[in-house]
């Protein structure tokens, strides 16, 4: 087999050697951040609704112990996960936990690491949103004697939820592309396939960017699908669906743009 | 019959006291007016009444429940206080019924359609009929104002709490909010109003409390408030509100 001279008939050529390979590492890339999002957030609002335990005088001290315990434990693990690599968690949690104790196979333990990863993200881009609820909405909540779990289970919680959508459709965006870290413990997805295939021509440069259009072509489709439900829900916003006006409409569009990629700045 | 019974009732913010021994007893069916400076403790006062806003320390005795009790069942007391804001707080991802059917629905499990029956009569009474199906945010303040109210009175209160009602309403529409308010005192319902409608407070007003920097400066009927008040302070702000 001859190697083509240039860049883009060697990247065609890689494609053509090795598709079923990119199709298969897509197909895992596209699976481990949609689940990895999606517990993530259910993770998340585990751990938000842990950290925003309020600890008020009636209770006794059992429970304002066991409260502070477990707000304690989510402000660490936003803390530690947030401010470490996703690489090294990916390290550390492979080879210490999932395959010596739990035998775990690589698809799932990508999903795993990945969502423990933007539980994290999750936590915050919540919390967010939370406490963006104007406090009237709580107190007329308590006021009327619901109790604070019924006042964030029917007030507080659609609300913000509504208002996190796009946030949490950057989270997936985010890791279609962030998941590629997880090729270093040798999960077949998307860069990993994509190393594989550069070595056997050492064309490394020309398999990387077959990688950068496929992960392009991805997080641009994920985007503008993102859009569309964000628009649809009336996501971003605190209205009721109904008697929305186009000028109105093109404000809900605030979702995840090619500029807004970077992580670190959930409260945009 | 004493409602409400209020005694030695002291808030700090920080280091900031707020409330500085507050005694006030309120009966039932009776209307009380709160007016006072901005930062007299009005709003602070009426907000400790519910405990939305801790009291450092003191007694509040509502119906005979001791409130300050740490084994009270606040939600319980709270169903038969009602509050309506100066800011409506209308829940907002909800629509006029279910505005006033949530807390019937979930806190006195009341039946969907029960409830929604007695709101369709609170909304023709407070003048909103055709209004159930739309969401709040389509709302003026007026019409929010009187949504909240009615919100309030599908829990069936014992006495109801007004925190500046009017204050964030456009001139021409704090009429429509007053007329509802006064339509429930002819109720006998009984009424805290904090509030800066001296107008208001001078008809309906059973008794009007003046508080200055966190006390009851001065108290009596409207009468002896607004046409002869006996004390320094008192005169100042009425001569300016007035």
């Amino acid at each position: 087999m001859t190697v083509p001279n240039g860049l883009l008939p060697r990247m065609f050529f890689i494609l053509e050697q090795y598709y079923p390979m990119f199709l298969e590492g897509i197909k895992y890339t596209i699976i481990i951040s949609i689940l990895g999002t999606l517990f993530g957030v259910l993770i998340g609002m585990i751990l938000v609704s842990m950290k925003l335990l309020n600890r008020n005088s009636r209770d006794n001290v059992t429970v304002r112990f066991v409260k502070y315990l477990l707000n304690k434990f989510a402000v660490i693990y936003v803390d530690v996960v947030r401010g470490t690599p996703m690489m090294i968690q990916a390290i550390i949690l492979y080879y210490g936990f999932l395959f010596p104790v739990f035998r775990m196979g690589f698809l799932g333990a990508g999903v795993f690491i990945v969502s423990l990863n933007t539980a994290a993200y999750a936590t915050e881009v919540l919390r967010g949103s939370i406490q963006a609820i104007d406090d009237g909405q709580m107190e007329a909540a308590r006021s009327l004697g619901m109790t604070n779990y019924q006042a964030m289970r029917r007030v507080i919680l659609p609300q913000a939820f509504r208002n996190s959508i796009p946030a949490i459709g950057n989270e997936l965006v985010i890791n279609i592309k962030d998941s590629s870290v997880l090729s270093v413990i040798g999960v077949i997805e998307l860069m990993y396939q994509s190393r594989a295939a550069a070595s056997q021509y050492f064309l490394h440069v020309e398999s990387a960017m077959v990688a950068a259009v496929i992960y392009l072509i991805l997080t641009m489709t994920a985007t503008r699908l993102l859009e569309r439900i964000v628009s649809k829900t009336g996501g971003g916003n605190n209205q009721n669906s109904v008697k929305r006006t186009a000028k109105n409409k093109k404000l809900y569009i605030s979702i995840p743009t090619s500029q807004s990629f970077s992580r670190g700045d959930e409260q945009w | 019959m004493v409602i409400l019974d209020v005694r030695n009732l002291y808030k700090s913010f920080g280091d900031f006291e707020v409330l500085k021994g507050i005694d006030i007893t309120i009966n039932q069916g009776e209307v009380v007016c709160v007016i006072g400076a901005s930062g007299s403790g009005k709003s602070t006062f009426l907000r400790c009444l519910n405990l939305l806003g801790e009291p450092t320390s003191g007694s509040i005795n509502f119906e005979g429940t001791e409130l300050m009790d740490l084994n009270t069942d606040l939600n319980a007391l709270r169903r038969k206080m009602g509050m309506v804001f100066q800011s409506f707080n209308l829940f907002d991802n909800y629509n006029v019924m279910e505005n006033l059917t949530l807390a019937p629905i979930h806190v006195l499990n009341e039946t969907r359609e029960s409830a929604e029956q007695r709101a369709t009569i609170l909304l023709s009474k407070v003048g909103l009929t055709d209004f159930s199906s739309v969401p709040v945010s389509t709302l003026s303040g007026g019409q929010k104002q009187r949504i909240a109210i009615a919100r309030t009175l599908m829990m069936d209160p014992d006495i109801m709490l007004f925190d500046e009602p009017t204050s964030a309403l456009d001139p021409e529409v704090v009429g429509d909010v007053l007329e509802v308010m006064k339509e429930l005192a002819s109720q006998g319902m009984t009424m805290v109003v904090v509030t800066h409608e001296m107008g208001f407070a001078r008809e309906v007003a059973d008794r009007v409390v003046f508080m200055d920097e966190g006390v009851i400066y001065e108290e009596g009927t409207p009468e002896q408030i607004f046409t002869n008040p006996s004390r320094q302070r008192t005169k100042e702000f009425l001569s300016r509100v007035l």
